[in-house]
């Protein structure tokens, strides 16, 4: 499945950038801010995915 | 105006950081690149229309992230402890970290075998076979272990079915869990305290134990040469699997200080050399250039700098292929 990509500047509130960058520095389990991010973003749709399944 | 040194650097660095926080606004400036297909399509799936509703998007969801793992305490989770009890059960697997919860189940799918590791109380590696038993409605997943397999005593018994690259007996300097193995999907290094995965494209790390590697890497000359003894006997194990090995070779060789037997770093060398260069390795390293694929670039700064904390320069990882490093 063909792959696309959007470059994004983002603003976070500054608490919050730092909160997960100190996950991040912390744990050891994302590879960066970014990683942590995107596996938010995932969960989020697979959560919709599930919740408007059909069938 | 009398303009201070000190006060010139300062200037200088609050310049350097001001694309990063803004203190007047209170926000912080993060690059981000959000990949998507038609399956994830964000766009699609939540009606965003512009870049502002992706950053809403985008903020609300890591709180919600950060709120739920300070509830489900799943950043502090003890896993090992967890895995060393002895009896065979069902373990909640919504409470592994985020990184070993994805090793165990790729696609999270019901019976789909998988395995993790832990010690037991007697601190020998024990390697779980497990299967995702059930996946609740809420997306809790239940982990039940299958079979619980000790290593050591594995190979010990059945050395014929752990074909590749056995270490026959002890390695001088190396302790006695020093194992290959090879189940049916993945191979598996466990070196003292440290477990390496190597599946089809990256090798992985499952214990925290680089502290050993850590001890090499600064200096003790000792264990460096021991543990490199160990990987010279491991060589022929770059037949199968050589991005792995030359991840492990350049954790090891790089410089940082430490001096290596040059005859022996040109053995080892001109071995890598012979092997089949593919494009599935994660990383390689020639003439001083750390060279990845554009997919594995990330997951390469992060695995030396972060995870081995090796000082990368911005201009050593290339992507293969193109003449440009990458930062």
């Amino acid at each position: 499945m063909p792959k696309k990509s959007v470059k994004l500047t983002l603003q976070l509130p500054e608490g919050l950038a730092r909160e997960i960058n100190e996950i991040v520095e912390k744990h050891d389990l994302w590879m960066s801010s970014q990683d942590f991010i995107r596996e938010a973003i995932k969960e989020k749709i697979e959560r919709w995915h599930k919740e408007h399944a059909v069938g | 105006m009398v303009v201070t040194l000190e006060g010139l650097k300062k200037k200088l660095s609050e310049l350097a950081n001001k694309d990063e926080r803004n203190e007047m606004t209170g926000e912080a400036s993060l690059d981000y690149v959000l990949e998507y297909n038609d399956q994830n399509n964000p766009f699609q799936t939540f009606s965003l229309n512009t870049e502002r509703d992706v950053q809403e998007l985008i903020i609300t969801e890591v709180e919600k992230r950060i709120r739920k793992l300070k509830e489900e305490n799943a950043i502090e989770f003890d896993f090992t402890k967890e895995l060393g009890r002895e009896q065979i059960g069902v373990i909640e697997l919504s409470n592994c970290p985020e990184r070993l919860t994805k090793m165990i189940s790729a696609s999270n799918q019901p019976n789909r075998n998988s395995f993790r590791l832990s010690k037991d109380n007697k601190n020998k590696v024990i390697a779980y076979i497990t299967t995702i038993s059930k996946v609740g409605d809420n997306g809790t997943s239940h982990v039940k272990i299958i079979k619980k397999l000790n290593l050591a005593s594995i190979l010990s018994r059945n050395k014929k079915k752990a074909a590749i690259g056995l270490i026959e007996g002890t390695v001088k300097g190396m302790s006695k869990d020093v194992v290959l193995f090879s189940p049916e999907s993945f191979d598996l290094v466990v070196m003292n305290d440290t477990a390496f995965v190597m599946d089809e494209r990256n090798f992985h790390f499952l214990f925290s134990g680089t502290q050993y590697l850590k001890s090499v890497i600064e200096g003790n000359k000792n264990k460096l040469d021991s543990i490199f003894d160990g990987y010279d006997n491991l060589i022929h194990y770059a037949e199968r699997n050589p991005s792995a090995l030359r991840g492990l070779y350049h954790i090891l060789t790089r410089n940082n200080g430490i001096k290596l037997d040059k005859e022996k770093v040109k053995s080892i060398e001109e071995k890598i050399k012979k092997q089949k260069r593919s494009d599935d390795t994660i990383f390689e390293y020639s003439n001083g250039k750390i060279v990845c694929t554009e997919k594995n670039s990330n997951y390469v700064y992060w695995l030396l700098s972060k995870r081995y904390g090796l000082n990368i320069l911005d201009d050593e990882i290339f992507v293969s292929g193109s003449q440009y490093p990458i930062k």
